[in-house]
C-alpha cells in the first residue's frame, strides 16, 4: 500500500511536471525585475540597518566610517536616557495610544451609525469621512496649519473673540499644544480609514438578529455592546493593530505641521530627523546636524523592537479578550 | 509595455552594479578602518569632474535685501567672467541648514552660505556636545580653505581672524551685523512723547506707555520661527554680562553656575518682562511675515536683526524708522550708552565637491571688488568687513552703538546633546506660559538645571 | 417588516453624523473658501464668506509655486512608477499563485515577512548615494517603485478565481508567457490592477518623505514638495497657498471621485492582511 501511493506520488508529480505549462525559465524571467527591486531595496537595507547601528556612518557622501560596537545603543540607552529618550519615548506612547482609542473609538461609533438603514446621506457621510485618507501628509499638513494659522485662523479667532480667552496660544507653535493638536490631525486623516474596515464587517451581520432583539426590546446601547462589539470584534482586532503600528511609525504629520519642534517628535520623527536633518527636529527642538546615521539606524532599530513586541502584547490581549467573551 | 519592460530591466542591472560595488565597501570598512579612510578621500575626490563654465550656484537663506541684490549683479557678473552664470538658490532661514547638508550631499551647489562658525566641539566639551554642522564639514574636508587666497585680503583681517578654525580661514565673512537691537516707529515715539530707552527700566517704561494708550501694537517678533525671538534672550544676556559671557557659558555647560542662580535669573525675569509686551498671538507670527507688520506702521517696537532695515522699507514702510541696542538692567561699566550685540551675519564658503569651482572663486572675486562690495553693504545695510565708505543711512545711524560692541552671546549657549527638552530650549521664549508654552521662567530654569545636571551624570557613566 | 421605530435614536444618529460631517468638511470648505479670496479680503476678514471671486489666485499660485515646472516630474513619477509596481508585483504573485516555480511557498512567505522587517531608509539612502542616482530622477523612481506585499498578497487572492484552465488553453495554443499575462490575466483581474494602480498612484503623487530625502535641486521635486516648499516660503499667503493645495489635491480628489470603489478595496485589502 505504502509502495503504491509512493508510486502514486512519484506520478503526479510527473503530471504536474508536465503540466508545467509555461517554460520556467520564461516564468523565472519575469519575476526577476521584481524580485531584484525587492531584495535591493527591501531585504537589503532591512538586513543592513541591523549592521549600520554598529557603525558610525554619517550621511556625507564618502566619509570614513568604522565599527564602534555598541555605542549607539548606549548613547540612546545611558546619554539619551538622561531626558530625551524618556520624552520621545513617552510621546511615542501617547500618540499611539490615544491616536489607537480614539480613532477606533470614532471609527465605531460612526461606521455603526452610518450602516443604519434609515440614515439618509449615509454614502455622502462614508466618503467624506474616507477622503482624507488619499490627499496625503503635504495636503493635510497644509490645511490644518491654514485652520490653527495665528493671529488669523479660525481657530485662534474662536478662542479669542467667542470664548473670548484672554491671550489664547497659537497652537502649531505652543510647547504645550502643538503636539495634541497634531494628534488630532493625525485622527482627522486616518479615522475614515477603520471606518471603513469596520462597516465591511458589520455589513456581513445578518439584518435579523438586529430585528429580533429590538423586538426583544433590547435598547439600541445593549445591541450595541452584545451584539455588534462581539460581531466585529475581528475588524477591531485588525485595526487596533494597524492603528497601532502605523502610529507607532508614522511621522509624515508630523514632519509637515511642525518639523518635530515642540515637543511633537516622536521615536520616528528623530530616527528621520538624525538621519536627515532638520531644524527643530530633534525630540528637543534644538537643531541637529543630521548626520549620524549609523546613530539613526540603532534608533530605527529600537523603534523596531518596540513595534513588535507591542504588536506580539496587543496580539494576544485581542486574542485574550476574544477568548473571554 | 516591452519598451518599458526593457526599461526596468536596464535600470534594475544599473542597479546591480551599484550594489555590487556598495556592498563589499562596508565590509571592509570593518576590519581595516584605514584602508576605508583611503577609499572615502577618493570618493569624495570622484564628483569633482570640475567644469569650466557654467552655473555657479549660490545658496543663501531668504533676506529680500541680499537676495534681490545678489540677482542684480548676475549679468555684470556674466560680463565680467563669461565662462559663468551665476544662480541664487533662496531658501528659508530656518530651512537652512538641512538644504545646505542635502546640497553639499549632492554636490550640486558652489558656494554655500553661514553665519558664524560657533560653539566647535573641543576637548573640554567633547563628552558634552556633538560637532555643530560646520565643523564636520571642514573636518571631513567638504569646504575649501580660503586662507590663501587674493580676495581674502582686502577684508579685515580681525573680522576673518574671529571665524578661523584650526588656523584656517573655510569662509569669506562678508559682512556683520548689530542684532541686539529693536526698530521703532519714529512718528509713534514722537506722538507719544518717547525717547530711546538707554536703561531697562526706561524701555519698560516706553513698553508701559504705549500699552496705556492703546492704539498700537507695543512690540512684536517673528516668534513662530523660534530663532527671532530667541535671539533676544541672547540680546538680554549681551547687554548685562557683556565680556564675561564667554566664562558663563562654560560654567553653565559644565555646572560651575546654574541656571537658578540670580545673575542668571536676571535673564529669566527680563523674558518674561520682554514677553508680557509683545502681541498677542506673536508665537504664530512666521519670520517672513513679521518685517512686513511693523512696515504697516501701526506697531512701536519691532525686534529683529539690523538686517531687516531693507526688507522693512521693501514692504512699503511710509514712516521713519529707527534702531536702538536693547539695554542692560545696569548701566554699562564704560559710561557708554548701551551698545549692539554684533555677529558674523553673511559668510561664504565653497564646497569641495562644488561642480564649478572655480566659477565659485570667481565670484568671491567679483564679489569683493571695492565697487561691487561697497553697492552690496548699502543694498543690504550690514556693518561692512572692508574699508568702505557707505551712504546708506541707516546703517550710518547705528555708528553710536557700534563703539565697543557687546560680546555675541551665541556664540557661548551650550546646549548639551542628549539633554532634554528644556536643557536645549533652555532660554527658549516660546516655553514661557506668556507666550502659550508650559513655564514660569522660575520653572524654565528648574527645568534647564535638571537637564543639564543629568546630561552631565551620563556623559560621566559613558565614560567609566 | 414591522420595524420598530426608535425615535431618540434616530435623532441621536443624525446629530452624531452632522456633527462629524461638519469636523471633516469644515477645512476642506475653508481652505475653498480662502482660496478664492483677494489678500485685501482675506486681510479683513479672513475668516468670512468670501465676497471675491479671486480664481486669479489658482494663475497666481501656480506661477509663483513653479507647479508648472514640478508637475511634469509629478506625472512621470506617478506613471513610471505605477506602471512599474504594478507589473513586477503582477509577474511576481501570478507564478506564486499558480505555484509555476519552485519555492512559491517561501516566496510567498518571503514578502509578508516584508511587512515586519525594519524600516530600511537608511541604508536605502546610503545605497543611493554610493550609486549616484541621489538627486536623480531615476534614484528616486528607483525608490517610489515598490513590490508591495499588500499587492503580492491581493494578487495572489484574486488569481486564485481566474481558471486554470485559461492558462492551459492559452498555453496550448503555443501563446508566450509575457503575452499571456498582459493580453489575458491583466484584463480578467482588472479590478484588482485598477486598485493597487490607484493605490500606488496616490502614494506616488502624496509622496513628502522621500522627495524630501533624495531630491535636492528643484529641477526634480514632484509637485506635493512643490507645496511644501511654497508653503513655507508664503507662509503669510494663505490665499495663495490654499489655492495651491487645492492644484496639488485636485487630481487626488477626482480619482477619489472616479475610482472610489477601487481605492476602498485596495486599502481595505491592506486591512484585511494584518
Amino acid at each position: 500500500m505504502a509502495s503504491s501511493t509512493r508510486e502514486q506520488k512519484k506520478l503526479m508529480k510527473k503530471m504536474t511536471k508536465e503540466k508545467r505549462l509555461f517554460p520556467v525559465w520564461a516564468v523565472v524571467l519575469c519575476m526577476v525585475p521584481g524580485l531584484l527591486h525587492y531584495i535591493i531595496f527591501r531585504l537589503y537595507p532591512s538586513f543592513m540597518t541591523a549592521i549600520y547601528s554598529f557603525t558610525d556612518i554619517s550621511g556625507l557622501p564618502g566619509t570614513s566610517w568604522k565599527f564602534v560596537g555598541w555605542a549607539n545603543y548606549k548613547e540612546f540607552f545611558v546619554l539619551q536616557n538622561t531626558r530625551d529618550l524618556k520624552a520621545a519615548l513617552g510621546r511615542t506612547a501617547i500618540y499611539s495610544v490615544v491616536v489607537t482609542l480614539v480613532q477606533n473609538s470614532i471609527a465605531l461609533v460612526m461606521a455603526v451609525i452610518l450602516n443604519a438603514k434609515f440614515l439618509r446621506g449615509r454614502n455622502f457621510a462614508r466618503s467624506i469621512f474616507f477622503m482624507p485618507v488619499i490627499l496625503g501628509a503635504a495636503v493635510v499638513a497644509t490645511m490644518w496649519k491654514l485652520i490653527f494659522s495665528t493671529p488669523t485662523g479660525p481657530i485662534y479667532l474662536l478662542m479669542k473673540d467667542v470664548l473670548k480667552i484672554e491671550n489664547p496660544p497659537a497652537i502649531l507653535s505652543s510647547y504645550s499644544y502643538a503636539f495634541p493638536a497634531v494628534i488630532a490631525a493625525q485622527i482627522w486623516q486616518h479615522m475614515g480609514y477603520s471606518m471603513v474596515i469596520f462597516l465591511a464587517s458589520l455589513q456581513s451581520i445578518p439584518e435579523d438578529l438586529y430585528e429580533a432583539s429590538r423586538i426583544d426590546g433590547a435598547s439600541e446601547f445593549q445591541i450595541f455592546w452584545r451584539i455588534t462589539i462581539p460581531l466585529v470584534w475581528s475588524a477591531i482586532t485588525v485595526n487596533t493593530l494597524l492603528a497601532i503600528i502605523g502610529s507607532l511609525q508614522s511621522y509624515e504629520l508630523i514632519m509637515t505641521i511642525t518639523r518635530g519642534g515642540f515637543n511633537t517628535a516622536t521615536l520616528g520623527m528623530m530616527v528621520f530627523a538624525t538621519a536627515f536633518g532638520g531644524g527643530g527636529a530633534t525630540a528637543s527642538g534644538g537643531s541637529v546636524a543630521g548626520m549620524r546615521q549609523g546613530y539613526a539606524a540603532a534608533e530605527s532599530m529600537v523603534l523596531f523592537a518596540g513595534v513588535l513586541v507591542v504588536t506580539i502584547i496587543s496580539q494576544t490581549i485581542m486574542n485574550k479578550l476574544e477568548a473571554e467573551r | 509595455m516591452k519598451k518599458i519592460l526593457a526599461l526596468l530591466l536596464a535600470a534594475v542591472m544599473i542597479l546591480a552594479a551599484a550594489c555590487g560595488t556598495a556592498a563589499p565597501a562596508s565590509n571592509d570598512g570593518g576590519e581595516k578602518p584605514a584602508a576605508e579612510e583611503n577609499e572615502g578621500g577618493e570618493q569624495a575626490e570622484e564628483p569633482a569632474a570640475e567644469a569650466a563654465s557654467g552655473e555657479v550656484h549660490v545658496l543663501t537663506w531668504s533676506n529680500a535685501a541680499t537676495v534681490d541684490f545678489l540677482n542684480s549683479i548676475v549679468e555684470d557678473f556674466h560680463a565680467a567672467y563669461p565662462d559663468y552664470t551665476l544662480v541664487i538658490d533662496e531658501v528659508p532661514s530656518g530651512e537652512i541648514d538641512q538644504v545646505i547638508q542635502t546640497r553639499i550631499t549632492a554636490g550640486n551647489v558652489d558656494v554655500v552660505s553661514f553665519q558664524t562658525f560657533a560653539k566647535p566641539q573641543e576637548d573640554w566639551n567633547k563628552d558634552q556636545i556633538d560637532k555643530p554642522a560646520w565643523q564636520q564639514y571642514i573636518d571631513e574636508g567638504f569646504l575649501e580653505d580660503l586662507t590663501d587666497k587674493e580676495f581674502m585680503k582686502v577684508y579685515n583681517q580681525n573680522t576673518l581672524a574671529g571665524n578661523e578654525y584650526n588656523g584656517k580661514r573655510y569662509s569669506l565673512n562678508i559682512f556683520t551685523v548689530a542684532y541686539t537691537g529693536l526698530f521703532y516707529n519714529k512718528a509713534i515715539f514722537e506722538e507719544l512723547g518717547l525717547e530711546v530707552p538707554k536703561t531697562w527700566d526706561e524701555f519698560i517704561a516706553v513698553c508701559d506707555k504705549v500699552k496705556e494708550d492703546g492704539r498700537y501694537t507695543v512690540l512684536s517678533a517673528g516668534a513662530a520661527d523660534q530663532w527671532p525671538l530667541n535671539m533676544f534672550s541672547n540680546a538680554i544676556m549681551s547687554a548685562n554680562y557683556q565680556d564675561g559671557m564667554k566664562e558663563m557659558g562654560q560654567k553653565l555647560l559644565t555646572g560651575e553656575i546654574k541656571h537658578t542662580d540670580p545673575e542668571i535669573m536676571l535673564i529669566y525675569n527680563c523674558m518674561e518682562q520682554f514677553a508680557s509686551y509683545l502681541e498677542p498671538g506673536v508665537a504664530g507670527i512666521s519670520y517672513s511675515d513679521a518685517p512686513g507688520r511693523f512696515a504697516l506702521g501701526n506697531m512701536a517696537m519691532y525686534a529683529d536683526g539690523a538686517w531687516s532695515a531693507a526688507d522693512i522699507k521693501n514692504a512699503g514702510a511710509e514712516f521713519d524708522f529707527g534702531y536702538f541696542p536693547l539695554p542692560g538692567v545696569e548701566a554699562r561699566a564704560d559710561g557708554l550708552d548701551p551698545q549692539y550685540g554684533i555677529k558674523y551675519d553673511l559668510s561664504f564658503a565653497v564646497p569641495t565637491n562644488a561642480p564649478v569651482k572655480e566659477g565659485a572663486f570667481a565670484f568671491l572675486e567679483y564679489i569683493s571688488r571695492e565697487d561691487v562690495y561697497t553697492a552690496f553693504a548699502n543694498a543690504v545695510g550690514m556693518t561692512p568687513t572692508q574699508d568702505v565708505k557707505l551712504d546708506n543711512e541707516f546703517l550710518n545711524s547705528l555708528s553710536d552703538g557700534l563703539q565697543a560692541p557687546c560680546i555675541n552671546a551665541e556664540m557661548y549657549i551650550y546646549a548639551p546633546k542628549g539633554v532634554g527638552e528644556y536643557g536645549s530650549a533652555q532660554f527658549s521664549f516660546l516655553q514661557l506660559k506668556a507666550l502659550g508654552g508650559p513655564f514660569t521662567g522660575a520653572e524654565l530654569a528648574e527645568h534647564a538645571d535638571e537637564d543639564f545636571e543629568a546630561a552631565r551624570q551620563a556623559a560621566e557613566s559613558l565614560n567609566d | 417588516m414591522g420595524k420598530i421605530k426608535n425615535v431618540p435614536f434616530r435623532i441621536f444618529c443624525y446629530v452624531l453624523m452632522i456633527i462629524f460631517l461638519f469636523i471633516y468638511l469644515f477645512p476642506l470648505f475653508y481652505v475653498v473658501n480662502t482660496s478664492i479670496k483677494s489678500a485685501q479680503d482675506y486681510m479683513q476678514h479672513p475668516t468670512a464668506i468670501t465676497r471675491t471671486w479671486q480664481f486669479n489666485n489658482f494663475v497666481t499660485a501656480w506661477n509663483k509655486a513653479d507647479f508648472g515646472k514640478y508637475i511634469w516630474n509629478s506625472i512621470l513619477y506617478t506613471t513610471v512608477c505605477t506602471v512599474a509596481s504594478v507589473l513586477m508585483s503582477l509577474l511576481l504573485a501570478f507564478p506564486i499563485s499558480r505555484k509555476y516555480v519552485p519555492f512559491s511557498g517561501f516566496l510567498y512567505f518571503l514578502f509578508i515577512a516584508g511587512l515586519f522587517l525594519p524600516n530600511g531608509m537608511i541604508p536605502t539612502f546610503q545605497l543611493i548615494l554610493k550609486s549616484g542616482l541621489y538627486d536623480t530622477k531615476v534614484g528616486y523612481m528607483l525608490i517610489m517603485t515598490g513590490v508591495s506585499a499588500t499587492a503580492v498578497f491581493f494578487y495572489t487572492g484574486y488569481f486564485k478565481s481566474i481558471p486554470k484552465e485559461l492558462d492551459e488553453a492559452a498555453a496550448m495554443d503555443g501563446c508566450g508567457y509575457l503575452r499571456y499575462v498582459i493580453s489575458c490575466v491583466i484584463p480578467l483581474s482588472k479590478p484588482a490592477v485598477v486598485s493597487m494602480g490607484m493605490l500606488s498612484m496616490i502614494g506616488v503623487w502624496n509622496d513628502i518623505v522621500s522627495s524630501t530625502i533624495y531630491l535636492t535641486t528643484k529641477t526634480n521635486y514632484n509637485i506635493t514638495r512643490g507645496l511644501f516648499v511654497f508653503q513655507g516660503q508664503y507662509s503669510n499667503d494663505w490665499t495663495l497657498t490654499s489655492a495651491g493645495l487645492l492644484i496639488v489635491a485636485a487630481p487626488l480628489i477626482l480619482a477619489y471621485i472616479f475610482g472610489q470603489r477601487y481605492i476602498v478595496d485596495g486599502i481595505m485589502a491592506g486591512g484585511v492582511k494584518a
